[in-house]
């Protein structure tokens, strides 16, 4: 919860090292330390308290994030499987799959389940 | 990621739809794409067995040389001229060479014929996997099937050789399920490719002429569109065509042993291995290499040296008979083999049992004699015996030059 006296700027971005993290694309200590040394440069606050709360609200945004990017994956897998049961086309499994991640992947990540999918597929049926 | 998608697309398997035949005109419907008499064809597997050391590799090269030459010296048509990849992945490259000037130097093909058309691939600078059991899955996986048809159309190749085929896969022969795996990985390069795929593989000893004595599972012939049979002559043969027995193993068979396109032909398809020195002396081995290598061969006609005149006279004094109110007979074997007409042909006129034995059949074939039945006055029983029908007799002045 941000304090009325918080910044905006380091908020907003404890949410995006949220997101960010959830894809694996940030680590958890270098966001930290990052809005850590922004809480210690805020003037006319508590800053410890400004940077316990940025550390809620980064911890908030990545179970948020995982907990989609979670449903996102499952979304993809369920679009793709029948699709990949009946050997549909690949530009038609490709499409499906970025239908059913939406906004919830980063650019390439639905191409990249799909394609591992298709791959164990092809194996298994060698 | 690329690679997936494209493998993807190869193996996609189209939904199953009951579609309308479309019943083009005939004219229009393209022809097959034969590339070496109806032995090879584009986009499709075919089969050479044999039992070891027949010389089914010499022929594999020598069909792999024709067909990247443009030239017939095997004596079968050549359709299309195409780049060939023999992948021959028992011995080293060096041998491989060897074979090839072998080759090259008993039908006079020149260097340019070949180069650039001729690619050699040894199992001894890098083994080939295009089937193996995955440990895990303990399905059949296909490890180099996709680096082989990048290879092939990088340079356009229009023919595989792979020899031997059981090399080329690491499953068990016995399992139908696998071999039909093994198979139906090079059926896709095939496909995928254009070219046209020639397994090499082995028969049974003594199996030969037998299409399901090859080696393991049947599935293999049976997903090939043509197989043949390469078979040592027998000595039988080697008896009735007048081949000596220490020149027999020099003389090799061809056989269709299925022909799903083609007719079945009727007269086997002859080939001499041939030996032929490299002329690569050294002080060590200052006789150099001899390498086998092979040529058509045509069996001699039995007719050769009988003039018109000659096979009538023979004709005449199988007419007579070998005695009184005796004929002869049509058969060598048995109680009337006394009484066999080639015996006339064999001490009148110096041919060979096999020789004189073609000419008989030759003339049987044709009606020029004719098996009947008459009474042997001095036996007093009903025997049967040849008879000469004269309205089928050559003019003498023609020359006999073949049997029909």
């Amino acid at each position: 919860m941000r304090h009325a006296r918080d910044p905006a700027a380091p908020h907003f971005a404890a949410v995006c090292f949220g997101r960010l993290q959830a894809s694996c694309l940030l680590d958890a200590g270098e966001a930290e330390s990052v809005l850590c040394a922004a809480a210690a440069r805020a003037p006319g606050v508590d800053r410890s308290g400004l940077q316990a709360r940025l550390m809620h609200v980064l911890s908030d945004s990545h179970d948020h994030w995982t907990a989609r990017r979670d449903r996102a994956i499952a979304r993809v897998r369920q679009a793709v499987a029948p699709l990949l049961a009946a050997w549909a086309p690949a530009a038609g499994v490709l499409r499906a799959a970025a239908d059913a991640a939406g906004v919830d992947l980063e650019a390439g990540e639905a191409a990249a389940i799909a394609a591992g999918l298709a791959a164990a597929m092809l194996r298994h049926s060698a | 990621m690329n690679d997936v998608w494209a493998e993807w697309q190869r193996r996609r398997v189209l939904p199953l739809a009951a579609e309308p035949a479309a019943l083009p005109d005939p004219a229009a419907i393209p022809p097959r794409e034969w590339l070496y008499g109806t032995r090879l064809i584009r986009r499709f597997v075919s089969v050479l067995a044999a039992p070891g050391g027949v010389g089914k590799s010499a022929l594999a090269l020598g069909i792999a040389a024709a067909l990247a030459t443009g030239k017939g010296f095997l004596g079968e048509r050549v359709h299309h001229s195409v780049p060939v990849w023999v992948l021959n992945l028992e011995d080293p490259l060096e041998e491989l060479h060897r074979r090839v000037a072998a080759l090259m130097r008993l039908h006079s093909l020149p260097r340019e014929a070949l180069a650039g058309r001729l690619y050699l691939h040894s199992g001894r600078t890098r083994r080939l996997t295009m089937a193996a059991l995955d440990a895990q899955s303990a399905a059949v996986a296909h490890p180099d099937r996709t680096g082989v048809i990048d290879a092939c159309l990088a340079v356009g190749i229009g023919l595989v050789v792979v020899d031997p085929f059981v090399k080329s896969h690491r499953l068990d022969e016995n399992s139908n399920a696998q071999m039909d795996a093994a198979a139906t990985a090079w059926a896709e390069v095939a496909e995928a490719t254009g070219a046209a795929v020639l397994l090499v593989h082995h028969v049974r000893k003594g199996a030969a002429g037998d299409v399901d004595a090859a080696r393991g599972a049947k599935s293999l012939t049976d997903a090939a569109r043509a197989a043949f049979l390469l078979s040592v002559m027998t000595p039988e043969e080697a008896q009735s065509l007048s081949v000596p027995e220490r020149e027999r193993w020099r003389h090799v068979r061809l056989d269709d042993a299925k022909a799903n396109l083609a007719p079945r032909p009727e007269t086997a398809r002859w080939f001499r291995l041939e030996t032929v020195a490299l002329g690569n002396f050294s002080q060590d081995y200052p006789h150099g290499d001899q390498v086998a290598a092979v040529t058509p061969w045509t069996p001699p006609s039995p007719f050769r040296g009988l003039s018109a005149a000659d096979c009538n006279r023979a004709l005449d004094l199988i007419a007579a008979g070998p005695g009184a109110g005796m004929a002869f007979s049509a058969h060598r074997t048995g109680r009337s083999g006394e009484r066999w007409a080639g015996r006339v042909l064999v001490q009148h006129f110096s041919l060979d049992e096999g020789a004189a034995a073609r000419v008989i059949a030759a003339w049987l074939r044709s009606g020029l004699l004719e098996e009947a039945p008459y009474h042997d006055g001095q036996q007093r029983k009903t025997r049967l015996g040849v008879r000469v029908i004269d309205a089928r007799r050559p003019a003498d002045k023609l020359p006999m030059g073949n049997e029909t």
